[in-house]
């Protein structure tokens, strides 16, 4: 075999690891049997059992706002942090932001248990969020700056031209950033929707996401019809496709970006 | 409107370690063409910078019209600047681009269109180009829209950074006239910085040669070119021979510069130092012809008009005789080189 054979070889390899277990759980998802493995033919039932799952409901809920809140929120700071960076230097603020990317999740998922139990505060929506948006910073500051939001001679050519800050932040970094903003936006929006370890830590009695409600479904799957096999899978496809559609969303913004 | 007048006193300017500015004092006059002239990294950017605000010098003083701008901020300035990259905005329409200075001026609608199209009217752009982005752009075109953007404002100052570099020789001709133009018919004290001594006597009232972050000499183009201060002077504003004060036929030591187009062929009289020599090489510049004559083991540089170069029959190799009077010799009396 060539080397070029193998490297398709091996394409081939990895992408059916991958996207096996993503296909069985699809087609999973519209067998009439409550049971993987076994097909009784094709029905849609397990998603319209969803319409009535409240639980379900709760959590995507639960899910989608933390994801925009904390997206939201971490671009937000980290766009100020890196706006004021001239130049390209390396400063205390990346000091900072590095080490929560090669932490350990485990680790900190930890702390921020340590740290919101010894603040005493109450564990629900809020630690769950600020958790979250704790570690979306890094990869949003790291987004932001990778991607450039200073132009500061075009800043320059602003300022001569009468432009205040507000002005040309709004008409010259703002639009001129965008591709960056928009891609950090979607890296922490699906950080935060996907999430699974850190929310578990800093979760609260009775508040739960849709990860930590698939995750509770699956340990005790004879609880109800909604916890059985092919409900979950249903369930998890539709939490996939909501993750793959923000990808595509993202990928034909680029695209239509650079062919501008 | 007579214009302002810029005057920078004892300016100052580091970044780190590197002193660019090194006390320049300079009156840039109203309504008039200021050339900064001098070789890359001499501080004509960041004295431009310090002109329109950019950058705060760390010692020394700006004024305008007599006034401390010092702090004035560069957006409280009303000074229209061309950066030595342009800076065009690139997520905008040549017209967008225009019209940026006046929209934050709170001019909208018809008047807007007006004052845009009036502008790029005087730059020689016309409707074609309203919507093109200014990525599309030829650099010459890109030019004048950056041209236009800062002249939109009405600026109290023109300050313009090597505004016609990387254009080919036509184009930059063509550029050049309309620059002298549009300043003579606004009447806007304009700051033009340039390291092209051609460009420089073609736009500028007053000359201004810098050096290492100093200012060496100031004047009009004719003044610096007859008395250069120095030998930096002669041979960066013109070109000159430097020789040795005795070869040059002056009794004393040192340096002096000669002029390329002072050095005589086969003078007939008229002339006050005579030497014999050899033709070495002949470039032919058009309306000039260069040579280079080998004198005792000293190459010297002459400039003759091709006319006369043709009539003398001179070729490579000819025993000719060169001269020039001692009044054409410059001496100087510090030897800085
Ligand atoms: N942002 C900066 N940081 C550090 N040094 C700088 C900076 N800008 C300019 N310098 C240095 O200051 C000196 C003057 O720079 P300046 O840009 O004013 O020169 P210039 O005369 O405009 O040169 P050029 O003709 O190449 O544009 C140079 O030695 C340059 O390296
Ligand atoms: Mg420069």
């Amino acid at each position: 075999m060539s080397s070029k054979q193998l490297l398709r070889a091996y394409t081939y390899a990895i992408a059916l690891l991958l996207y096996t277990p993503i296909a069985f759980m699809v087609v999973s998802s519209f067998n009439s049997s409550p049971y993987v493995g076994v097909w009784e033919g094709f029905t849609t039932y397990w998603y319209q059992l969803l319409l009535r799952d409240s639980e379900a409901h709760i959590a995507l809920v639960n899910s989608l706002t933390i994801a925009i809140v904390s997206s939201t929120l971490s671009v937000s700071i980290a766009l100020l942090a890196a706006l004021q960076v001239r130049g390209r230097r390396l400063t205390a603020v990346d000091a900072l932001v590095y080490p929560p990317i090669v932490m350990p999740e485990v680790a900190e998922a930890v702390a921020l248990f340590l740290a919101f139990t010894y603040l005493g505060v109450e564990k629900g929506w809020l630690t769950v969020m600020l958790g979250h948006t704790a570690f979306n910073l890094a990869f949003a500051y790291v987004t932001l700056t990778v991607s450039r939001v200073r132009f500061e001679e075009l800043e320059d050519a602003a300022r001569t031209l009468g432009a205040g800050r507000l002005r040309i932040f709004k008409d010259i970094i703002l639009p001129l950033a965008m591709p960056g903003i928009v891609a950090a936006l979607a890296i922490t929006f699906l950080l935060s929707f996907t999430n699974f370890i850190k929310t578990l830590f800093t979760t609260g009695p009775g508040f739960y996401t849709l990860p930590i409600l698939i995750w509770n479904r699956a340990r005790r799957p004879g609880i109800s019809e909604f916890a059985s096999q092919n409900a979950l899978n249903a369930l998890a496809t539709l939490v996939t496709l909501t993750a793959l559609s923000i990808a595509v969303a993202y990928t034909a913004y680029m695209l239509r970006k650079a062919r501008r | 409107m007579a214009g302002v007048e810029v005057r920078f006193e004892d300016v100052w300017k580091s970044y780190g370690a590197v002193i660019a500015l090194r006390g320049v004092t300079l009156t840039a006059p109203g309504g008039r063409i200021t050339v900064l002239l001098g070789p890359s990294g001499c501080g004509k950017t960041t004295l431009l910078k310090i002109a329109a605000g950019l950058l705060e010098p760390d010692r020394g003083r700006v004024y305008f019209n007599g006034v401390d701008y010092t702090r004035v901020p560069a957006e409280r300035r009303d000074v229209g600047m061309v950066f030595q990259d342009l800076a065009l905005f690139p997520h905008m329409s040549v017209f967008e681009n225009v019209a940026f200075g006046l929209r934050v001026r709170g001019v909208r609608g018809l008047e807007l269109e007006r004052r845009v199209r009036e502008v790029l009217d005087l730059v020689g752009l016309d409707r074609s180009f309203y919507n093109r982005r200014v990525t599309e752009l030829s650099g010459g075109q890109q030019q004048r829209v950056a041209l236009a953007r800062a002249l939109v404002i009405e600026p109290k100052v023109l300050l313009l950074d090597e505004p016609l570099a990387h254009l080919d020789y036509k184009v930059k001709q063509k550029l050049l006239e309309e620059v002298r133009r549009i300043q003579r018919s606004l009447r806007i004290t304009t700051i033009y910085v340039t390291h092209d001594q051609l460009e420089a006597m073609a736009v500028g009232d007053v000359i201004a040669v810098m050096r290492d972050g100093y200012v060496v000499q100031v004047g009009t183009p004719r003044e610096v070119y007859e008395n250069p201060r120095d030998l930096y002077v002669a041979s960066f504003f013109g070109d000159a021979n430097i020789l040795d004060s005795r070869f040059a036929g002056l009794n004393s030591d040192g340096l002096v510069a000669l002029r390329f187009e002072d050095v005589i062929l086969n003078p007939n009289g008229d002339v006050d130092v005579v030497y014999e020599g050899v033709v070495e090489d002949i470039v032919f510049q058009g309306a000039f012809v260069s040579l280079e004559v080998n004198v005792n083991n000293r190459s010297l540089r002459l400039l003759v008009p091709r006319r006369e170069f043709v009539r003398q029959g001179v070729s490579l190799g000819s025993r000719v005789r060169v001269g020039w009077k001692l009044s054409d010799v410059r001496g100087f009396n510090s030897g800085r080189t």
